[in-house]
């Protein structure tokens, strides 16, 4: 599965970022480098999880204007700045829709529903494809979360890890469960129909 | 929150589309508007505490320092004040003890006579100051009745008019006297409480002086003998006049000169 290229810095990308954390630091306006560079991997955080684009880019604002206000409290723990936008970024979805303001929703592309169902080793079929939506309908939040970012947006699992705030084998051990949990939802929804 | 919206497929999003939403100067805006107010600030907690810090510790010194200064001026008048308001303090100081006899007030009134007498020569340079002599010898003689009796504070005002211990002949304190009036059977008397028990009389004849002592008040033969030689308008001095008063002390009176009428 390929990986984020962006989440994913080299040694020397993260010490440059560091800088420009330490710059907008002292000066707000040093917070744009950081700004133009993430600010499209947060939109589509958000708009990945809603079905209003005006709403998106209202969020992914106030995501920035949050991470700017804030960045006097960041800390560097080796991991980069992205996650921390991750995490900002999912607080303000969340209350978005516990204000009403947006309608959650799951955006499934044909072509992750192919891998899911080659994870859960089952041939794909029509049918098959509307029985794994079914299945993922039965999902709680933070399964769907998992389900969003591991074969929607293709993160791989120290991402996952770094954004959901757990280490990256509690991570493939969580995907795998939930895995394991629409397989069982699978053949429950199968035997139904 | 199983009430979500389930998307197959749906049209991805172009970049461009995207970035036409990212603008940072509204970003600005927006943080500048939000930003916290300067009081509410650390970096102002931090200048307002070490501020308000500083204005105590230097209110403190300052306080601390008026008064030192205070004291320092308050000095500073007493030695440099002028010398007329000086005697004023000093005879202020003196009515005050000759007003109340109080220890207490007796030693302050006898520092105070101290630091006048002082300043008085530290002033001499500029301006002669001269404290009147009465008044100290009347202040004096209060402290010495104070030493003697601190029970006659009611008493003070009379006792502290100077006694008057001028001698005298017939009632007469030098002057123009009358040949009757210098041989009185009364002798040398005086207005106080005081007797006469040693005169000299001073003769001045072509020759020179003649000196005659008598041990009491009266004229002897001798004085009266020579005083029937002196002719009109003659001086006649008495001199060397010693008294006792109703203690026994033994006092130096003013001598005596007299003109001869006939």
């Amino acid at each position: 599965m390929p990986v984020n290229p962006i989440y994913h810095h080299t040694e020397d990308k993260l010490m440059q970022e560091l800088q420009w954390i330490k710059r907008a630091k002292e000066d707000p306006r040093s917070f744009e480098p950081l700004y133009n560079k993430y600010y499209e991997q947060i939109f589509r955080y958000i708009y990945q999880r809603m079905d209003d684009k005006e709403m998106a880019h209202d969020i992914t604002s106030q995501v920035f204007l949050k991470a700017l206000n804030n960045i006097q409290k960041y800390e560097y723990r080796g991991v980069p700045f992205a996650s921390w936008l991750y995490r900002i970024a999912k607080s303000e979805l969340y209350q978005s829709f516990r204000d009403e303001k947006a309608t959650r929703t799951v955006n499934v592309e044909s072509v992750s529903l192919h891998d899911m169902i080659e994870d859960m080793e089952e041939d794909m079929s029509e049918e098959k494809r509307s029985i794994l939506l079914k299945a993922i309908g039965e999902l709680s939040e933070d399964e769907v979360q998992m389900i969003e970012m591991r074969f929607f947006e293709k993160r791989s699992f120290k991402e996952i890890g770094d954004i959901l705030e757990i280490t990256e084998n509690n991570a493939k051990v969580k995907a795998h469960r939930i895995i394991q949990k629409m397989k069982a939802l699978f053949n429950k929804i199968g035997y139904e129909k | 929150m199983k009430n979500r919206k389930m998307n197959l497929d749906r049209p991805p999003l172009d970049q461009k589309e995207i970035q036409m939403g990212m603008n940072f100067g509204q970003l600005m805006v927006s943080y500048q508007a939000m930003s916290k107010p300067f009081y509410k600030t650390k970096w102002f907690f931090g200048t307002a505490g070490m501020a308000s810090i500083g204005l105590i510790v230097g209110g403190t010194f300052a306080f601390q320092s008026s008064d030192k200064t205070m004291d320092s001026q308050a000095n500073l008048t007493i030695t440099d004040s002028p010398p007329i308001s000086l005697a004023e303090h000093s005879e202020k100081q003196e009515l005050f003890a000759l007003n109340y006899t109080e220890s207490p007030v007796f030693e302050e009134t006898k520092q105070t006579e101290f630091t006048s007498t002082k300043e008085a020569k530290h002033d001499k340079k500029n301006t002669p100051l001269s404290i009147p002599e009465p008044l100290l010898i009347s202040s004096q003689e209060q402290v010495n009745t104070d030493l003697n009796s601190k029970d006659e504070s009611a008493e003070v005002k009379n006792t502290s008019e100077p006694i008057d211990l001028t001698p005298r002949i017939n009632g007469r304190a030098n002057g123009d006297i009358t040949r009757e009036d210098l041989l009185d059977n009364k002798g040398l008397t005086t207005n106080a409480d005081v007797s006469i028990i040693h005169f000299e009389l001073h003769l001045i004849d072509g020759l020179g002086g003649k000196v005659f002592e008598e041990e009491s008040n009266q004229l002897n033969k001798e004085m009266k003998e020579a005083l029937k030689n002196v002719n009109q308008g003659e001086m006649i001095y008495f001199e060397n006049i010693k008294g006792k008063t109703a203690e026994g002390h033994v006092v130096r009176l003013n001598p005596l000169r007299y003109v001869l009428l006939n």
